[in-house]
């Protein structure tokens, strides 16, 4: 028999690997990797949490967002599934391996606990975007050795499996706050609870939900200020609770790596970086309560200058050569709609923060290094108070929204006595632009009347869940497309 | 008057006893002795009849000699003859799989560098294609089809040693018998291995009757390569400025000027005359209790391109001991050194750029010459956009310093014990070592701009390799009737591969050729790598009557290459042949010699994959892209650890399944034969990277899937006569096949190809697909559009373009491209959407043939002998890339604009000569007009006369005053001419890059006429 087994020396196989604590921990770095994905990041995440919603729209190829029409064969679609798929199975080979490295004191018991602990962590927030996204998929929670031909878990089965992977997290992983500043980035216990209570949310297990929010008080604070939230030089700030972080390279030009993202100069507009090809709606901007400061932290439009000085709108070259350097974006009398007047004039601030990006032909600069915030504590405030309002605490519910959310954005109490439309509205406000709206939409069981009540739009049957990707049914026959396609 | 002649018959070099030596219309005869001796008493005008069981009978005239040696002829049907079958030998008359042999008469007949190359035409079923026409080429060897997207070529046994990797190393002249086992019967017993066939090679051992010398000298004179007809330097200056002026394209003030450029033919300047030498010595002999069979021998080989060449030079020892009737010890060595390189050879970067070249150089001050006399190089002006990608190729290859050699050695030595009569036991061990080392160096080039850096690139390797194996047989007769005969053992073999190699730029000094004066290192490899076999293996063969025989097999094979609990494999095949011919009510048919029927049905493997395919590996190292991420406030990139590669631990071998009915009939007097067989053999589970589902985390996985069918017929006919001195015999045959996907992975339709063989892509003709291997059709079909003809007028485009715009709901949409203007190809929308997409693509060609065969004339005449010999292959296409880079202006990289044919220069569209073939001329090809498309697939059939031999022997007497045994000298012509209709070069075109990359013709470097002087030498 052993004449038979010939040891592999050239290939770099598992045995080959592993034998010190920096295999492992690099193991668990390649889950991280996952994020670092151009499409991933913009097309994937950032379209459905914000185009679904119609606040923000699409010029170019993807317009079918406004109709709900979006077909089966869209690559972004399939960009999400199989990235979030290719960091569950590194996250589901991780765990046997750093299981095997800590028996064999290759590393220590805090270690491993916290390497298991980033890799549960990173699983269940692949998952909870998925589910999110996609109604039920497939639950793999093993390295997958027979072609995965398997059929999809209802929805509630993925969320559970998130909750289970949070609580898992949320037991290994150190507060943010115990985190070396070389570790920032990295998983910590306020993320996973965070994570944990909005899956209890869709489980619409409210009452632990609460449970789970409630624990973050005192490790994560609001900024004072809502502009500083998205500010550059405010990345990790203290209420920011997970983060991807991103790097600029030495070309942030086309031959970019894929260590920064594209969520930048895409929505900035045509004038300034010739791309322009997501921007806000006009509604949104109308929307906005007099005197809310997240307004102009959210979105700008004919007349108005960036809120943040580091971005000059009079500085872009572009600008300079073609609007004689005006400091507005665009002007009331020539609003800045793109070279075919097809866009609103209106603008998305949140991703337009990094002062380094021009996004101009003949200029370098057109992806960004800047992290990109996932969840943050004024989220998980919001999801509390919808918590509490849904387990029948509207005093408390409406406290946080008074006297946390609008008290910072600026704005008095709410003047409605409908806690879920209040709740609705400051969503909106809050998390227009980033990377969770139409999520949080969708979870509260709202969605369709507020795309309905917002935007006269009425969501065909089903088309409130992505269609699962036509190129991965074809290749896994046991998964059924959502009833709406 | 009745006269006392002497004589011996001789036939396959050693005399025959027993044989009839008879005076033609008398009683008067006699057995030869055992040295195959006679003396006679005749009359001086007698003529003799000379018959011996498995020779063709020869009638010979006396005509006053007084000593007649007389030569035999074997018949390829001689039935007692017998055949190498794995772990044994058997009599053709008792086989009963389908087995091809070839002679060492009739490998002598065409001087080849290369064992394969010698089997071309001469056994059914086993197609052989030249990769080339370069010095030491590789060939393509493949029996009854090709069964796998991935390794199709034969098992090859040496002696009882199953060689990993070719046969290059082997001296022809060594060669007594090569046995091609083809069906699943006569496979078998070579297990995971045998799936492509099997190729038995048996080399020349001594003789137990004193000592044989052989003296062999062979020269090949190689005629130049035909030309492309590529346009002069006053053709291509004013053509090249009118299409750049057209494009706004940049070109050289001069080239307007066509009187003051030098003509350069780049053709003539490459090729030259090739010399093929080859001398051989051998001494074989010895007696009853040592034999001994010694050979060395040289090829060396210049080509026809300047500065290729390939030596070789063989040494082999077979050394035989029989001390006593109960052992037996055989031993052989053989020993080759290699040593060969081609600088310019097939391919879009040789011979493929060759005609592209601008035909006129001016940039160096110093010469506008290729060379001048003082050695300046002519070079292009430098930095110029419309220069770049031409260079002055007889430089590059001038200049170049490349050395590829490598030693090997072959050795094994058995010891055979016969305890009990029918009782043999044998032990056999055996090393095959092979040790490679090389290096290539490019010197600073000063002729382009920036000037490039020398480069050194050194590497070697060796392979280490050991069998053993240990037999037992057994053969016995019952009852006079029934007889067993029985091989059964075990083998093991376990090969270790080892190698380094490194690369850099910046030497300290164009002189050196060492690593260590690398200033800037571009790579650094080593690694070995180890596999093992195990296995055992039984035959038995029950006779009964001498005329119904059945043979079953089986291999159980362990291989190193597959994971626990995969690794081992059962191959066996069952059997029977009737011996019709010999029943009893058959005797009254005389004219019929032998009949016989055969059937069998069996299964082989094909293990020879990659090592460690089954495992994952992982990824590591310091790739920014893919593994890494971000981490802390101050953002510092730390790599990662990602598994690369989906594991595998259930990869298995590739199995054939093959059938197989033969017939076989000799009649008048063994004068004419036939052997016909029917095949179909289907190989399945073979590698492919499939398409997984995305819940695996990785888009594919290499897998077990599929099936190819390979069915058809072969036929051999040979027709032999003597009358008087005169012996001739004409001998065809032929091979079908048909090739056939039946199974791809589950879902998939198609495979296109997996190298896209350095194919430019720019403009409108990406050639990324060429291939494209789909359900129902074969393996490595051509992919591409279909051609439709050339558009005359702008209305023909307005209209179609009206059409498409219209299906596409009045959104402006294209026929082809906005920019298709009259004169550009147009292509036929096969799916009717009004448009010509890539859904518009379909097969347009298969590179397998749909027949191939050899037919071969040989006669004698007293001292003088004569051979023809024929090589055809029909029905196959050729993909011509070469014509399509005639065709067009742009370089291969895309830059500049070069050289075309003439034929398509002279007869191209333009609106006063509006061709219905040729396309207008554009720099850049925006309509896709040298995409892909029937439009280069070509009938690759022809005909060739592979060789024309005709010799002359000494007569015996005058030989024997010279004390030799026998002097034969020679003249031969190889491809002497080919009948084709194929436009290129040389339709004789093998895989350029793996079964999905055959039949592509790049450039290929040429075969060409060859004209043989050669000398044999015995004594």
């Amino acid at each position: 028999k052993s004449f038979l087994e010939q040891k592999n020396t050239s290939g770099i196989t598992e045995d080959a690997l592993f034998k010190k604590p920096e295999d492992g921990i690099a193991l668990v770095t390649g889950i991280y990797n996952t994020f670092h994905d151009v499409d991933f990041m913009l097309k994937a995440l950032w379209y459905q949490a914000n185009f679904l919603t119609q606040d923000f729209q699409n010029y170019g190829a993807d317009v079918f967002f406004k109709t709900y029409e979006v077909p089966t064969d869209f690559g972004a679609l399939n960009t999400f599934w199989t990235r979030a798929y290719q960091g569950i199975a590194r996250a589901n080979s991780a765990f046997p391996i750093i299981e095997k490295m800590r028996s064999a004191n290759i590393i220590n018991e805090d270690l491993a606990k916290r390497l298991t602990g980033e890799a549960y962590f990173l699983r269940g927030v692949l998952y909870y975007y998925l589910a999110s996204n996609f109604g039920g998929v497939p639950l793999e929670l093993k390295t997958v050795t027979d072609d995965g031909r398997h059929p999809r878990n209802t929805q509630d089965e993925v969320f559970a499996a998130v909750a289970e992977d949070m609580k898992k997290a949320a037991d290994l992983l150190p507060w943010k706050e115990d985190l070396a500043p070389a570790d920032l980035g990295r998983a910590n216990k306020g993320a996973a609870l965070a994570y944990l209570g909005d899956a209890q949310m869709w489980l619409k297990k409210y009452s632990d939900a609460v449970q789970s929010y409630k624990q973050l008080q005192g490790h994560f604070q609001l900024e004072p200020k809502f502009i500083d939230i998205h500010d550059f030089n405010n990345q990790n700030g203290k209420e920011s609770i997970f983060e991807v972080q991103f790097i600029a390279g030495a070309d942030m030009s086309w031959n970019h790596t894929n260590n920064n993202h594209w969520l930048a100069s895409f929505g900035m507009p045509e004038e300034i970086t010739q791309f322009g090809y997501a921007y806000a709606t006009a509604d949104l901007y109308n929307s906005f309560e007099p005197g809310d400061q997240r307004k102009a932290a959210t979105v700008i439009g004919p007349g108005d200058t960036h809120p943040d000085p580091k971005c000059q709108i009079s500085k872009y070259p572009r600008v300079i050569s073609n609007f004689g350097g005006i400091n507005t974006c665009g002007t009331k009398a020539n609003p800045w709609k793109g070279s075919d007047k097809a866009r609103s004039g209106y603008y998305g601030v949140k991703t337009w923060r990094d002062p380094n990006v021009t996004g101009n032909t003949g200029d370098i600069y057109i992806f960004s290094g800047q992290n990109v915030i996932m969840m943050r504590y004024g989220q998980v405030l919001l999801s509390l108070a919808e918590a509490l309002h849904k387990s029948g605490n509207d005093g408390e519910a409406i406290d946080i929204i008074n006297n946390q959310i609008r008290h910072r954005a600026g704005l008095g109490p709410v003047s409605g006595t409908n806690v879920m439309n209040s709740l609705l509205d400051e969503y909106r406000h809050e998390l227009a632009g980033e990377m969770s709206l139409w999520y949080m939409l969708r979870r509260s069981g709202e969605h369709l009347r507020f795309v309905k009540e917002k935007y006269g739009i009425t969501v065909p049957a089903g088309k409130d869940l992505m269609p699962i990707p036509q190129i991965q049914i074809g290749l896994n026959q046991q998964l059924t497309q959502n009833p709406g396609y | 008057q009745q006269g006392t002649v002497r004589g011996r018959v001789t036939g396959d070099g050693a005399g025959i006893p027993g044989a009839t030596v008879q005076v033609k219309g008398t009683a008067t005869g006699t057995q030869t002795g055992d040295k195959g001796e006679f003396t006679l008493n005749v009359s001086p005008n007698a003529v003799l009849i000379v018959s011996a069981l498995g020779f063709a009978t020869q009638e010979v005239r006396v005509n006053n000699r007084m000593n007649i040696d007389i030569q035999m002829e074997s018949t390829a049907k001689n039935l007692e003859q017998l055949v190498v079958v794995g772990y044994g030998t058997q009599k053709r008359k008792d086989l009963t799989g389908a087995i091809s042999s070839v002679s060492a008469a009739q490998i002598e007949k065409v001087p080849v560098t290369t064992i394969d190359q010698a089997l071309q035409g001469r056994a059914t079923g086993v197609q052989v294609t030249n990769n080339d026409g370069s010095p030491g080429a590789a060939v393509s060897v493949r029996i009854r089809g090709i069964g796998t997207f991935g390794d199709n070529s034969p098992l090859y046994v040496v002696d009882g040693y199953p060689l990993s990797g070719g046969l290059s190393n082997l001296n022809p002249s060594d060669i007594a018998t090569i046995d091609v086992l083809k069906d699943a019967s006569a496979t078998a017993i070579y297990g995971n291995r045998a799936a492509n066939g099997v190729v038995v090679i048996t080399t020349k051992r001594g003789r137990k009757d004193g000592i044989q010398v052989t003296l062999d000298a062979v020269n090949s004179f190689q005629s130049k390569p035909k030309k492309y007809r590529v346009l002069t330097a006053q053709q291509f200056g004013p053509f090249a400025t009118e299409i750049a002026r057209q494009s706004n394209y940049e070109v050289l003030p001069e080239w307007s000027d066509p009187a003051s450029l030098r003509n350069i033919d780049w053709q003539d300047e490459v090729y030259q005359q090739g010399l093929r030498q080859n001398y051989n010595i051998a001494l074989r002999g010895g007696n009853d209790k040592v034999q001994t069979a010694f050979s060395a021998g040289m090829v060396d080989h210049k080509g026809v391109i300047m500065l290729s060449y390939y030596k070789r030079y063989n040494a082999g020892l077979n050394l035989d001991y029989t001390p006593n009737s109960w052992l037996k010890v055989n031993n052989s060595v053989k020993y080759a050194r290699t040593d060969g390189t081609v600088r310019l050879g097939s391919g879009l970067t040789g011979i493929g750029n060759l005609t592209k070249l601008i035909p006129t150089m001016t940039g160096n001050p110093l010469t506008d010459e290729v060379k001048d006399a003082n050695g300046n190089y002519g070079f292009y002006t430098k930095g110029k956009t419309v220069t770049s990608g031409s260079n002055n190729i007889v430089a590059d290859i001038e200049t170049q310093d490349t050395r590829n050699a490598s030693n090997n050695l072959l050795a094994a030595s058995a010891l055979e014990v016969t305890p009990v009569s029918g009782l043999r036991l044998k032990t056999n061990f055996g090393i095959n070592f092979s040790d490679y080392s090389g290096y290539y160096f490019t010197p600073t080039n000063n002729r382009v701009e920036p000037a490039a850096y020398p480069f050194y690139s050194q590497s070697a390797n060796n392979s280490f390799e050991w069998l053993w194996e240990n037999t037992v047989a057994y053969t016995k007769t019952f009852n006079k009737i029934h007889n067993i005969d029985f091989v059964g053992g075990v083998s093991s073999q376990k090969n270790t591969f080892r190698q380094i190699g490194a690369n850099g730029s910046q030497m300290v000094s164009d002189e050196l050729r060492d690593l260590g004066s690398v200033q800037r290192l571009a790579s650094i490899y080593g690694n070995q790598e180890t596999w093992s076999l195990a296995s055992q293996f039984g035959r038995l063969t029950y006779k009964l009557m001498d005329r119904y025989i059945i043979t079953g097999t089986v291999r159980r094979d362990g291989s190193s290459r597959f994971a626990d609990g995969h690794k081992w494999g059962v191959f066996p095949s069952v059997s029977a042949s009737w011996r019709l011919g010999d029943e009893s009510f058959m005797k009254g048919l005389t004219w019929l010699n032998d009949l016989k029927i055969r059937g069998s049905y069996g299964t082989a493997g094909n293990q020879n994959i990659g090592l460690f395919q089954y495992q994952g590996n992982y990824g590591s190292g310091t790739t920014q892209n893919n593994r890494g991420y971000v981490f802390g406030a101050t953002k510092v990139f730390y790599d990662g650890i990602t598994l690369q590669d989906l594991p595998n631990p259930n990869l298995v071998w590739e199995t054939s399944k093959q059938g197989n009915v033969g017939l076989e009939v000799s009649v008048l007097d063994n004068r004419l034969s036939l052997t016909a067989d029917y095949y179909r053999r289907v190989s399945s589970d073979f590698l492919l990277k499939v398409d997984v589902p995305a819940q695996t985390g990785f888009p594919n996985a290499t897998r077990n899937v599929g099936s190819i069918e390979n069915k058809g017929v072969e036929l051999a006919l040979s027709y032999r006569k003597t009358t008087g001195d005169f012996t001739w015999e004409i001998a065809g045959n032929v091979t079908t096949v048909k090739n056939k996907i039946l199974k791809l992975a589950p879902g998939q339709t198609g495979q296109s190809n997996f190298s896209n063989l350095g194919f430019p892509d720019y403009g409108g003709n990406t050639w990324q697909v060429y291939s494209y291997s789909t359900l129902g059709n074969s393996l490595g079909a051509f992919y591409g559009f279909k051609n439709g003809g050339i558009f005359q007028t702008q209305q023909e485009i307005d209209e179609l373009n009206a059409i498409a715009t219209k299906n596409n709901n009045g959104q402006t949409t294209y026929y082809q491209a906005s920019t298709t203007s009259p004169g550009d190809r147009k292509f036929i929308d096969l799916n009717g959407d009004g448009k010509i997409t890539d859904a518009d693509r379909t097969i347009i060609g298969s590179p397998i043939p749909k027949f191939y065969g050899g037919l071969n004339y040989d006669a004698a005449y007293k001292n003088f002998d004569l051979s023809l010999f024929f090589y055809y292959s029909v029905g196959n296409d050729i993909l011509n890339y070469a014509r399509r880079n005639l065709e067009s202006l742009a370089t291969n990289g895309g830059v500049g604009v070069q050289n075309v044919g003439e034929e398509w220069y002279l007869n191209r569209w333009t609106p006063t000569h509006p061709s219905t073939t040729y396309a207008r001329a554009v720099r850049e090809d925006v309509n896709g007009n040298t995409r892909p498309s029937d439009y280069y697939v070509e009938d690759g059939s022809y005909l060739r006369l592979r060789s024309l031999m005709l010799g002359y022997t000494l007569p015996a007497d005058i030989a024997k005053r010279l004390h030799v045994g026998k002097v034969r000298v020679y003249v031969s012509g190889q491809n002497l001419f080919t009948i084709t209709g194929y436009s290129g070069l040389d339709p004789e075109i093998g895989e350029q890059n793996g079964a999905t990359a055959s039949g592509i013709d790049l450039g290929t470097y040429p075969s060409t006429r060859n004209y043989t002087i050669g000398l044999n030498v015995q004594f």
